[in-house]
């Protein structure tokens, strides 16, 4: 069976290698292991820092956004057969160790393993008004898509290939994370949680988005709800 | 005086416009129908500007005249930019097929 983890990555050479090297080669069940890094059009050397740590680079010619980022990697992964694919932030707050937790899950038979900072009732080191946004976003999906999971936008997560095919949306920006879960609600996949740990450096708080920006999320969910594209 | 200014800038503009849009006619960068409906609609805006009593003649005196001007107006303001917001989405869709198309099929670049 083929792995592919894919690492949507702007301005990120300064952290990306050494999250690159942390990725575990061996996984039970797993042949081969391959990681892809989606550059969405950095300024800085995240491409060639990738290219050297090990990873084959996607180059986005313009800036996408996290969500487009992360639907290319999508696509290459069905393009190129993989059975299974992993989603991780590359700022190093996602804990590669952790990548087996998710892909076990996957092949006990679950289609989408959300990695979820938040299961369970405490914040886990989260400031206080993320934990308070991620929350709301957690009602917002709920609403737009009759889903629950405590952590609707958590970039961590584990694709079958089922729903490497089923989950394929428009959405370019932070509202992709809600979107894949809608879509994959409405595609009758298998959905679960699997809790993970967070790592907040200075580096990854200042790189997390802005809060003002969970408005663009909303209007965006709100208009590729009205659109029918979800 | 303030109306003067105002008529003087909206004539000044229509007129930029209709240069404009009958330089990228010549240069076929529009196509006649576009160009035949800037032209229409500029001229239109040139002879309000000029004669604003063709609204009382056309939608009856008084306000309840400029005020249906001014219904339609909007609506025209509102239709267009929904076929803005439609053609600007297409294109960003088209762009964003063309991004990813392009990383996936070099990836060694």
């Amino acid at each position: 069976m083929k792995l592919c983890v894919i690492m949507p990555a702007y301005n990120e050479a300064s952290v990306i290698a050494d999250v690159i090297r942390q990725i575990p080669k061996k996984i039970m069940d797993i042949n081969n292991v391959e990681v892809i890094v989606v550059n969405d059009n950095s300024t800085d050397n995240t491409s060639r820092v990738a290219k050297e740590a090990g990873a084959v680079v996607l180059n986005h010619r313009l800036n996408l956004g996290a969500g487009g980022a992360t639907m290319t990697g999508l696509e290459y992964a069905r393009r190129n057969n993989f059975d299974v694919a992993v989603t991780m932030d590359s700022d190093g707050q996602h804990d590669p160790s952790e990548i087996k937790k998710l892909v076990k899950r996957v092949l006990s038979g679950y289609d989408l393993v959300i990695g979820s900072r938040l299961l369970g009732s405490q914040r886990h080191g989260m400031p206080l008004i993320k934990w308070i946004g991620n929350n709301a976003f957690n009602v917002i999906t709920f609403l737009f898509y009759g889903v629950w999971v405590t952590d609707s936008q958590s970039g961590f997560k584990a694709f079958s290939k089922k729903a490497m095919e089923k989950c394929q949306v428009e959405s370019v920006g932070y509202e992709i994370c809600s979107a894949l879960i809608g879509k994959a609600k409405a595609e009758h996949l298998r959905i679960c949680e699997e809790p993970i740990k967070i790592i907040y450096t200075d580096y990854s708080k200042r790189k997390g988005q802005h809060y003002l920006n969970g408005f663009n999320i909303v209007i965006r969910l709100a208009l590729s709800k009205i659109r029918g594209s979800l | 005086m303030i109306l003067l200014f105002a008529k003087f800038l909206a004539v000044i503009v229509a007129i930029f416009v209709l240069a404009k849009t009958t330089h990228d006619y010549k240069k076929k960068k529009e196509s006649r129908i576009m160009f035949l409906f800037w032209y229409v609609l500029w001229w239109g805006v040139i002879a309000l500007t000029l004669f604003p009593r063709i609204i009382d003649t056309i939608f009856g005196q008084g306000r309840s005249g400029v005020n249906t001007f001014m219904g339609l107006v909007i609506v025209f303001v509102l239709y267009m930019s929904y076929r803005l917001y439609i053609k600007a989405e297409r294109t960003e869709k088209a762009l964003q097929q063309l991004v990813k198309e392009l990383a996936i099929k070099m990836p060694k670049e």
